[in-house]
């Protein structure tokens, strides 16, 4: 009877020792978002996971509940303390991640930043979900398709001084220049909040009545410009476009008021977040200038030398043809 | 055999201690990376932002007449802005602006001490105040007026000024070696070897027999919610040397943690009753599973909830066994 137990014993300790060491063998590659809980982290999620059964690689998504700097900050040195082999981080503070990763960077971590940049002198890549220029460009191509490329528009942004929106906005103006017969008659700024972007469209729309069209700058001025047109009745005389969420649009979308808006495909980032991280952790260098395969996304990633960054691809468009696709995020 | 549980049961301190070994055996073995010297000396750095809180609560909640600090994470705040707007945008001396913070603090918490003991308006309703007030005093005080109305965080320090938060002393972080323990200490000898400590205690345990035994009470009030301020000043010194960055949003929701803490380690909220040694065993207690549950890959949304189990479960272990043994 003793005998046997301790032969169990010793079987399943090899069998543990054989799992573990199996399990070592394989690339760990941790995702630090801003936070977790919330649905665009949640499709990033998605993508790394799926990235990580396609490739073989064991992926680790952890982050702190709340976008708390010191605790992101604390999770990823916990990660290099558990011996991961690469970290990828969206920072919430680009300076205050700076020291971790440099740390990280020493014991040899291959040390990235996804869909936010950060610490830009320490990290080997940045996968980088589109092109500002090409953001800016596609809005006012979608703006000016849905306005049959003539009339006013206005914009309405949201924290005047955010910085991302200004430099889309400055690509907007600059495309502008393609559409002779459209014209901006005004910006004005929401903050981070639907109801004032639907007070302030409201206004717009008696202020400028041969208002055409707007654009939505950020993801809460999108739908709350859109619900302004339709509570006004003006739906089908103003089209509304901008950069946001699918869950957030939909309604928008089927109703006609937005013929299409922009963003980019998150679980597709989170995969190529995998997929980078794997190859350059199979000692592969980027090439400048040079597409990609990426098998498992639908766009032909980019790298971009100077700055170390990979480029998921142009922004994706949103509309009635492939929103229900999209709606967890 | 006996008398070592009886001590086990009775004494708070005690207890903690076993529930510290227990957590401690219990993630050495089951998780990969704890046991090394690395992860043991690593980890030490992040108790210290919310130990000195917790030890900040202590003294106050000590103090008795339903004494709490409910300010002490807005206080970190506004002095990580202060030091931080003053070396990052200023250009003062790092030296003069971290005394000018840490003046700061003490300032405010003496504005707290005041208000509690000479207007009799209840500490709860005057800290609770203090957290909103001081809170917004640092968002203005992070206003970048070159990038509009908006509070931005301040991240352009001198090197020199990383040397707190994120140097090390033969693999021991600098503001555990040469600031954490020096407080804990310090506070050893206050509460536990001097007059004051026997007064503090007096006060909180009976205010009237206190008062009649010739204590000026509200000067000993005044005086830990002035160390309050002070002590969480020094913690919002070393969070923003150690992340570099100096944060209006930073330290919300610390204060809660750090009454957890203060509450775990037998700090009775009735006040007068509570030992050094078991906060310090709770701030311990709650390192040590933070670090364990982070090795282990354990989600974390399970964090926080562990913090309260972990109180709870405690507090009704200790219950169950003193009533067990007087039966």
């Amino acid at each position: 009877m003793k005998k046997k137990l301790v032969f169990v014993f010793f079987v399943v300790l090899v069998v543990l020792l054989l799992f573990v060491a199996l399990a070592e063998a394989k690339y760990k590659i941790a995702f630090v978002p801003k936070l977790i809980g919330i649905p665009y982290f949640n499709a990033m999620e998605e993508g790394g996971k799926k990235a990580a059964q396609d490739l073989d690689v064991e992926f680790i998504y952890t982050g702190p509940v709340t976008a708390d700097v010191a605790k992101q900050i604390e999770i990823i040195d916990n990660l290099i303390t558990q011996g991961v082999d690469a970290i990828a981080v969206a920072p919430n503070d680009p300076a205050a991640i700076t020291p971790v990763l440099k740390k990280a960077k020493e014991k040899g971590i291959l040390v990235m930043t996804s869909d936010t940049d950060g610490a830009q002198e320490v990290r080997d890549l940045f996968v980088n979900q589109a092109l500002q220029d090409e953001i800016g460009y596609t809005v006012m191509d979608e703006l000016a398709k849905a306005m049959n490329y003539e009339g006013e528009f206005a914009i309405v942004s949201c924290g005047p001084t955010a910085w991302n929106l200004n430099i889309w906005i400055a690509y907007e103006l600059e495309r502008l220049a393609q559409y002779p017969k459209m014209k901006l008659v005004t910006i004005r700024y929401a903050e981070e909040d639907v109801q004032l972007a639907i007070n302030v469209m409201l206004d717009l729309i008696n202020a400028f009545p041969n208002l055409k069209g707007v654009i939505g700058q950020c993801s809460t001025s999108a739908p709350g410009v859109a619900e302004a047109i339709e509570q006004a009745g003006k739906s089908g005389q103003i089209v509304a476009t901008g950069l946001s969420v699918p869950s957030m649009m939909a309604k928008y979308v089927k109703s006609g008021t937005v013929k299409s808006f922009v963003l980019w495909n998150p679980i597709d980032l989170g995969y190529l977040t995998v997929w980078a991280a794997k190859y350059l952790l199979d000692g592969n260098q980027f090439e400048d200038g040079k597409e990609y395969e990426v098998p498992g996304i639908e766009t032909k990633p980019k790298y971009i030398a100077k700055d170390k960054m990979l480029v998921l691809g142009p922004p994706k468009v949103f509309d009635a043809s492939n929103i229900d696709q999209y709606m967890f995020f | 055999m006996k008398r070592v549980l009886d001590q086990i049961v009775e004494n708070r301190v005690f207890f903690l201690l076993v529930l510290f070994v227990i957590l401690f055996a219990v993630f050495a073995i089951s998780v990969q990376n704890f046991f090394t010297f690395y992860n043991l000396t690593n980890m030490t750095q992040y108790g210290v932002e919310l130990g000195l809180l917790a030890l900040a609560e202590m003294l106050v909640i000590l103090s008795g007449g339903g004494g709490i600090d409910l300010s002490v994470g807005s206080m970190l705040t506004i002095v990580a802005m202060i030091i931080g707007v003053l070396i990052g945008r200023v250009g003062l001396n790092p030296s003069l602006a971290i005394f000018l913070g840490l003046s700061a603090g003490m300032g405010m918490g003496y504005l707290n001490g005041v208000l509690v003991s000479y207007t009799k308006i209840l500490p709860f309703i005057v800290t609770l105040a203090s957290l909103y007030v001081y809170k917004s005093l640092a968002l203005i005080i992070a206003v970048d007026p070159r990038f509009g109305p908006n509070p931005m965080p301040v991240s352009n320090f001198p090197e020199s000024f990383y040397f707190v938060g994120q140097y090390r002393i033969g693999g021991i972080p600098f503001q555990v070696l040469c600031i954490f323990i020096p407080v804990i200490l310090l506070l050893y000898v206050l509460l536990e070897k001097s007059v004051f400590g026997r007064y503090l205690y007096g006060v909180g345990s009976n205010e009237k027999a206190a008062l009649f035994s010739g204590i000026n009470v509200e000067r000993v009030r005044v005086t830990v919610y002035t160390l309050s301020g002070l002590l969480s000043a020094l913690s919002g010194w070393i969070i923003t040397s150690r992340i570099a960055s100096a944060r209006p949003d930073i330290g919300t929701g610390y204060e809660l943690q750090a009454i957890t803490i203060a509450v775990l380690g037998g700090v009775s909220i009735k006040g007068g009753e509570g030992r050094i040694g078991g906060v310090v065993l709770g701030i311990a207690i709650i390192t040590l599973l933070y670090n364990g549950m982070q090795l282990a890959g354990i989600h974390q949304i399970w964090q926080l909830g562990s913090l309260g189990v972990i109180l709870v479960g405690s507090v009704l272990l200790n219950q169950m066994l003193l009533a067990r043994r007087k039966m």
